[in-house]
């Protein structure tokens, strides 16, 4: 059985060996002499699961190759090698509209709410944008609809719809980032660092926000993040990479309380916490 | 026996189109020769600019009020204090010689604060010149070398020849305590004699991987204790705080609502909003977290009375009548809030 990867339940995304390297820019004088191109393996043969309605967890530090990884999952870049199915359906293989439709099913959330807004679009037409693109033939009248019912599920007042992201608060623009990617009921949501920006008492209103929808929208969730304090939140299985590939994988409590990895137990150790009474 | 930094009423003002703001706003505290106060608080309490007030490196346009004493303590006469000089009332070239010779400073990202097309080791090297102009060629390396080694800085002798780009994070911020601790220290073999008394770090580890975080929070612990320095360290982290400091503060809309011994303010926190942040911190074992809902108010339109009265679960009537004071919660525990 491989490493990572769930047999027990249906899974929603599935990926298997996947690859991605770089060219090393430190070694762009070196690759003729080198042969091997000088490249930096970001994601070394990775195989994962997330199973239908659970959250994994993908945990590790910075240039472990966790954001590359889910660049790759939502086919944002390709894999040198690899496959991936969402669905049952092979995600590499598909063109155009085929792509476009599947891609509507699987959003994502950013950790700088700050840059993943256009600047010049009103928070209704930010959040509307993507009900544009995928369903052209609704009415204005019942896009404003979605709009405004979906302002007001992540947590956003009416008067928001006409002013800017930039008028916003940090955590209020996360949550215009989760409105934008929940408009279109996805099935997959993946949440690169949603709160690594924002302060704490704003952050855990955030975590309390996505644990909710995850249960309403009935949604699968991909988490990618450098905290296991915000991983013990919301995470159902947790995998831990390091320099591009898993090296434990398991149930978050399991992970959390009884680490088996070297690595993952030095994680764990320097997690600086409040002492407990 | 004086404290070392003994900081009196200090309120910094900011113009803005609307009027003058108080990010800083009445503040007091103190740091002991070999204490480590942690300055806690959120974007928008205040803690970088009460940073920057006492570095005289507030903005243009920016007025600072109050004092600041800073006692320079001597190793030649026995540890006692030399002179205090006020920090708030030093003009530019004065708070120059202040800078890197009494006190020194960390920042959360070291790339900004170094520059990039200079090696390590001249960098360190003009930190120390800056107060010793007339230092032998000889003198100055072997110092940049006891400086790095003093940082934990691994083979110093090559560190000293590479420039920022090339080390790691880690190794970088290294590099910055080691340059921030530099100054004004006077070489007597292995002895590490005088040199900054006080290091204000400000979210030195942000930055950092937690693995990374956990041995640069180790230095700083192991420096204060060897150097007996006084460190003030401001932070938005609460675990974090917890790792270095003796006693914390914790600030609010720009002023200090809750201070103690950091065990105690961690454990009992007397004032709700600390409270609420300790309860909002993700923590290893899952919890239902208790967000505290709302946003900081403005600096141009703070609630009358309790900044935090509107976001409190506690809150009364006679919350918005006026700016509670301090009030002890214990011998040496205060909180800003009527109920304490």
């Amino acid at each position: 059985m491989h490493p990572g990867v769930n047999h027990m339940a249906e899974s929603l995304l599935e990926a298997r060996n996947l690859k991605k390297s770089f060219r090393s820019s430190s070694s762009l004088f070196a690759t003729a002499a080198s042969g091997d191109g000088g490249r930096i393996a970001a994601v070394n043969d990775v195989s994962l699961a997330i199973a239908t309605g659970e959250t994994l967890a993908i945990v590790g530090e910075s240039g472990c190759g966790k954001t590359t990884l889910a660049r790759l999952l939502l086919r944002l870049i390709e894999p040198d090698t690899g496959a991936i199915q969402f669905a049952g359906r092979d995600l590499l293989s598909l063109r155009g509209t085929e792509l476009r439709s599947l891609r509507r099913e699987m959003q994502m959330i950013f950790q700088d709410p700050f840059a993943s807004l256009n600047p010049r679009m009103r928070v209704g037409e930010l959040v509307g944008e993507p009900l544009a693109i995928h369903e052209p033939k609704l009415s204005r009248r019942e896009r404003l609809e979605r709009v405004a019912a979906i302002l007001e599920r992540v947590g956003l007042g009416a008067d928001a719809h006409g002013r800017y992201a930039h008028e916003f608060s940090g955590g209020q623009r996360q949550r215009i980032g989760i409105g934008r990617a929940l408009i279109l009921r996805p099935r997959l949501l993946v949440a690169d660092e949603p709160v690594s920006a924002l302060d704490v008492s704003v952050g855990a209103q955030i975590l309390e926000l996505l644990a909710a929808v995850q249960r309403e929208f009935s949604l699968t969730c991909l988490l990618i993040s450098h905290s296991l304090p915000v991983v013990a939140q919301l995470a159902t299985r947790v995998a831990v990479m390091q320099a591009g590939q898993f090296v434990e994988t398991g149930p978050a409590e399991q992970i959390l309380s009884r680490p088996a990895h070297p690595y993952t137990q030095a994680l764990l150790a320097a997690v600086p916490e409040v002492p407990a009474a | 026996m004086a404290a070392l930094l003994e900081v009196r009423g200090l309120t910094v003002e900011l113009p803005t189109a609307g009027g003058w703001v108080r990010p800083v706003n009445d503040v007091s505290l103190h740091i002991e020769a070999g204490e480590a106060l942690g300055l806690v608080g959120e974007s928008g309490s205040g803690k970088t600019m009460l940073s920057l007030a006492l570095m005289g490196l507030l903005p243009e346009g920016a007025r600072a009020t109050g004092e600041a004493w800073l006692g320079a303590e001597s190793a030649a006469n026995g540890g006692a204090m030399n002179g205090r000089e006020n920090l708030l009332a030093l003009n530019e070239r004065e708070l120059q010689s202040v800078r890197g010779r009494e006190m020194g400073m960390v920042f959360q990202e070291p790339m900004t604060s170094l520059n990039p097309v200079m090696r390590i080791g001249a960098q360190i090297e003009e930190a120390i010149r800056a107060h010793e102009p007339s230092l032998s060629k000889k003198d100055a390396a072997a110092r940049v070398l006891a400086a790095l080694e003093r940082a934990a800085v691994p083979e110093p002798k090559v560190r000293a020849a590479q420039f920022p780009h090339q080390l790691s994070g880690g190794l970088r911020q290294r590099a910055m305590i080691a340059m921030a601790l530099a100054g004004g220290s006077h070489y007597a073999g292995k002895e590490a004699s005088a040199g900054p008394r006080l290091l204000i770090a400000d979210e030195p580890t942000t930055a950092l991987d937690v693995t990374v975080q956990k041995q640069v929070l180790e230095l700083l612990d192991r420096l204060r204790r060897e150097l007996r320095l006084g460190l003030l360290f401001i932070t938005h982290d609460l675990g974090v705080v917890a790792q270095v400091a003796d006693r914390l503060a914790v600030m609010y809309a720009g002023r200090i609502i809750e201070e103690g011994p950091a065990r105690e303010v961690l454990l009992r926190p007397r004032h709700p909003y600390a409270e609420g942040l300790l309860e909002a911190s993700p923590k290893l074992r899952r919890s239902k977290l208790k967000p505290i809902p709302g946003n900081v108010p403005r600096l141009d339109a703070l609630p009358p009375g309790c900044a935090f009265e509107p976001r409190c679960p506690v809150r009364r009537a006679e919350c918005t009548a006026a700016v509670p004071d301090l009030r002890a919660a214990s011998a040496d525990h205060r909180a800003r809030c009527i109920l304490v």
